[in-house]
């Protein structure tokens, strides 16, 4: 009696833990992104019907395409539908799935990217925690939430020098005797190629030397990587193309082009990826506000994308960046038969992930390419030139990467009527942008921000303090908050690893306010002597939101702190969703305490 | 074997037929979680963090409160005496205890993890929430020697009330509650020599990945402070043997 007692207790409670640890909800394979990652069916078997064919290069007519295991495993005529999920794709455009040639992929970028049909990211420098895992997760078939990134990795740059502004950090190099090496670690960390940055004529920035850039072509090359350059006026460009570069990232917008430079282009067999997307951003014309109002790219945008999109680089028109020179160089190098290839540089103002590469297409096109050739350099021509075997190409072997287009045939904006994206095989259902803000005409009645006495909820309850921190970005900062008697207790670590560290607390609302009749923020303030910031959120907000700075200076006594609201440049104060008081982007470990956070008149 | 196999019946039974002791240390905890870490934690972010030190928390009270008052009040009742003229070894009387301390405590853990899991939406690769399992219930270990250690040094009023004087020092010093950081600087110092901390870190470096945590110094202090306990404990059971 006793010993069954016994054995059968010991079962049952075996059974109960085994089943409950199974049962238990596990994240999904997405290890680099969201919880947002769009929904894939999941199908083993799928036959896409009667699509007109886009190869990568060219239409090659209607033809059934069968996937497999997130391959293509058979092209045909004719293809005989058996337990396959079939997809009818009569009068649409079949195309592989896009490869923007030029992105610094940080947070959600793949998933983004993803959800307007590029399923592969060239980054152009990302840190090195982004890269460690991206071979391992790209040579897989089983993702279906994410594009797959290749990266150069750490660029080459010099103290000072572009690329080092972004409080990243970077190694460096000043002389060509370490080229060497510097190559070599490079590979040794996993870049698929190498890129320099070589602004010798630029006045903000100080660049490396030709000798360094020279060396470091030359050690490249002598491991058989290719290196190509961030250049910004055509007499840098001039000296690689001299030296034996193998590409340019941006096209030179300060000069038109010598017809022996174009010759020589040719020659040495170089690509360009223009990135018109930025260019157009820092020259302060409106591209990025267009596509952002287009219909076909709207209702997919998440939040603050329309606004990253609207935004521009710097305050006012950059020097030695015009738009129509830089199509005129792309228009003269394509028709030399220089191949060009389609590249965002997203997130940079006034470009977005995946959203900006059909604008990149569209600009190509107002250069002077035909759209098959524009959209070859969004898919078969970058893999070409990269050496992305299977990728940008629909040839039966190759990933099952495709973009279904609600077209009969391609044309200067047809690449962005997305009737279906499939990655690895797996057909993704687009996110939608969010709701649109709700009305918010009646403003907010009290300034109270937080009451700190009933938990971390303020206002009857419309707002909501939480932590932040920038491992949302995939940054290494860590915040925690606790709510304790009537204040609220921070302990930030701000450490290096995104662009813009920060750690610390913030309080939001689900839907946006009209604040326009408060004229202040106020709250009291104790912790560690330093720099902190505020920043105020606005629902459209993409980018760095509008700040400020204040400094403690005693740590032992509460300040009461006074902001106008009018002094964050840029806020829109019909529109405050929250705001945050954070540490950063000085690194260190900060314990802070807030209390009586308001607006006021 | 037989008999601890048998033993052990006997205090499954004992504990199932007087279930007024079991309830609760099997639902405190849980209800506790559900107030602390998924009612007053809407929308924020310590669901996880709370589910790994609440799990420690769920094993502290059957092993202390079982080992604590229960051997100390079953001691004054002369039980011992008379299990002291049964053939049957002592470590017997010891190990079935612990035996089905560790059954109620898996179970007890159970709620937690399906509150944590399916309300709190806490997400653990599958292999972590078996880490996390081992590591809850291997924390037993320590505190049922704790709770040895009182339960043959005191009578049962004197082991009730400092058994509920550890606990809940266990507890909050600890950071099972509150995380330790928040607290002042001489509490955060008194935190490491509690053995509540070192355990929850060990869970919390299974559950929050997003901190270092000196997992082998953890791991190291707690095999130590163990060894000490069960001096303790060895010292208690002689003690009371020689009377």
């Amino acid at each position: 009696m006793l010993q069954k007692t016994f054995y059968f207790a010991l079962i049952v409670c075996a059974a109960i833990v085994f089943s409950v640890l199974l049962s238990l909800p596990t994240p999904s394979v997405n290890e680099a992104g969201s919880a947002q990652e769009p929904l894939t069916t999941n199908v083993e078997l799928t036959l896409i019907k009667n699509a007109s064919v886009f190869d990568g290069k060219t239409l090659i007519g209607l033809r059934d395409i069968e996937l497999r295991d997130g391959l293509i495993s058979n092209i045909d005529q004719s293809i005989e539908a058996d337990n396959h999920y079939v997809i009818d794709a009569k009068n649409r455009v079949l195309i592989p799935g896009l490869i923007d040639a030029h992105t610094h992929s940080f947070g959600d970028a793949l998933w983004l990217s993803l959800n307007f049909g590029v399923t592969s990211n060239i980054d152009m420098f990302s840190p090195n925690e982004l890269i460690s895992n991206m071979h391992e997760q790209r040579a897989s078939v089983e993702y279906a939430d994410q594009a797959d990134l290749f990266s150069a990795g750490m660029l080459a740059t010099v103290d000072g020098g572009h690329g080092t502004q972004f409080g990243v950090s970077v190694e460096t190099i000043s002389s060509p005797d370490q080229a060497e090496q510097w190559v070599s670690k490079r590979l040794d960390e996993g870049s698929d190629f190498i890129k320099l940055v070589y602004m010798p004529y630029s006045g903000f920035f100080k660049s490396l030397d030709r000798a360094t850039a020279a060396a470091i072509i030359k050690h490249a090359h002598n491991r058989n990587q290719k290196v190509l350059a961030h250049v910004s006026s055509f007499a840098a460009a001039q000296e690689l193309l001299d030296d034996g570069i193998d590409g340019f990232v941006h096209i030179f917008a300060d000069e038109i082009a010598s017809t022996e430079f174009i010759e020589q282009a040719k020659r040495r067999n170089i690509f360009v990826i223009p990135t018109l997307s930025v260019i157009s951003s820092a020259a302060h014309h409106d591209h990025g506000q267009v596509l952002s109002e287009d219909s076909a790219i709207k209702p997919y945008l998440q939040a603050g994308q329309a606004q990253q999109l609207a935004s521009k680089i710097g305050s006012h028109k950059l020097p030695g960046f015009d738009l129509e020179t830089a199509l005129e160089n792309i228009k003269l190098l394509a028709q030399a038969g220089v191949p060009i290839l389609a590249g965002s540089d997203a997130p940079n103002p006034g470009t977005s992930y995946g959203a900006s590469l059909h604008q990149e297409i569209e600009l190509l096109i107002d250069a002077g390419l035909n759209a098959e050739q524009a959209l070859s350099a969004a898919s078969g021509g970058v893999a070409q030139h990269f050496d992305l075997e299977g990728r940008g190409i629909i040839e039966v072997g190759a990933r099952a990467d495709l973009v279904m287009l609600d077209d009969t045939e391609i044309s200067k904006r047809s690449s962005r009527n997305i009737a279906a994206i499939f990655k690895n095989g797996k057909q993704i259902t687009r996110k939608r942008a969010p709701k649109a803000t709700p009305d918010n005409a009646s403003g907010l009645a009290s300034g109270e921000l937080s009451d700190f006495e009933n938990g971390l909820t303020s206002n009857s309850g419309k707002f909501r303090w939480s932590k932040t921190d920038d491992s949302m970005v995939d940054g290494l900062s860590i915040a925690a908050v606790e709510h304790q008697q009537s204040l609220l207790a921070v302990h930030a670590q701000v450490k290096s690893g995104f662009m813009f560290p920060w750690a610390g607390a913030n309080v939001f609302s689900e839907t946006a306010w009209d604040i326009s009749r408060f004229s202040d923020l106020e709250f009291r303030f104790k912790g560690e002597a330093g720099s902190y910031r505020v920043m105020l959120f606005s629902s459209s907000l993409a980018g760095p939101p509008p700040s400020q700075n204040f400094v403690i200076e005693d740590s032992n006594d509460w300040t009461s702190i006074k902001l106008a609201i009018n002094d964050f440049n840029g806020f829109n104060s019909s529109d405050f969703i929250g705001l945050a008081i954070v540490a950063g982007p000085a690194l260190g470990e900060f314990k802070y305490q807030l209390d009586g956070v308001k607006l006021t008149k | 074997m037989s008999i601890l196999v048998k033993e052990t019946g006997a205090e499954l039974l004992k504990a199932i037929r007087a279930p007024e002791f079991i309830l609760p240390t099997i639902f405190m905890p849980s209800l506790f979680y559900t107030i602390f870490g998924v009612i007053l934690n809407k929308g924020g972010n310590s669901a996880d963090y709370l589910l790994a030190t609440y799990g420690v928390f769920a094993v502290m009270g059957p092993a202390i409160f079982g080992f604590g008052t229960g051997v100390a009040s079953e001691r004054e009742r002369g039980w011992l005496d008379l299990k002291r003229a049964l053939p049957s070894p002592a470590y017997s009387y010891i190990l079935a205890k612990l035996l089905t301390t560790l059954m109620f405590t898996a179970i007890a853990l159970m709620p937690i993890y399906l509150i944590a899991g399916f309300v709190g939406n806490v997400e653990l690769a599958r292999g972590d929430w078996f880490s996390l399992f081992a590591i809850h219930l291997s924390a037993t270990i320590p505190f049922v020697l704790i709770g040895i250690a009182l339960g043959f040094s005191l009578n049962s009023g004197g082991a009730i009330a400092l058994s509920n004087i550890l606990f809940l020092s266990l507890a909050i010093l600890g950071g099972l509650w509150f995380p330790v950081f928040l607290f002042p600087e001489f509490m955060q110092t008194l935190a490491n020599f509690m053995p509540s901390f070192h355990l929850a870190e060990l869970a919390l470096s299974i559950v929050d990945t997003g901190k270092e945590r000196a997992t082998g110094f953890h791991t190291l202090t707690i095999i130590v402070m163990t060894l000490g306990f069960l001096a303790l404990a060895i010292f208690a059971w002689l003690r009371q043997r020689s009377i």
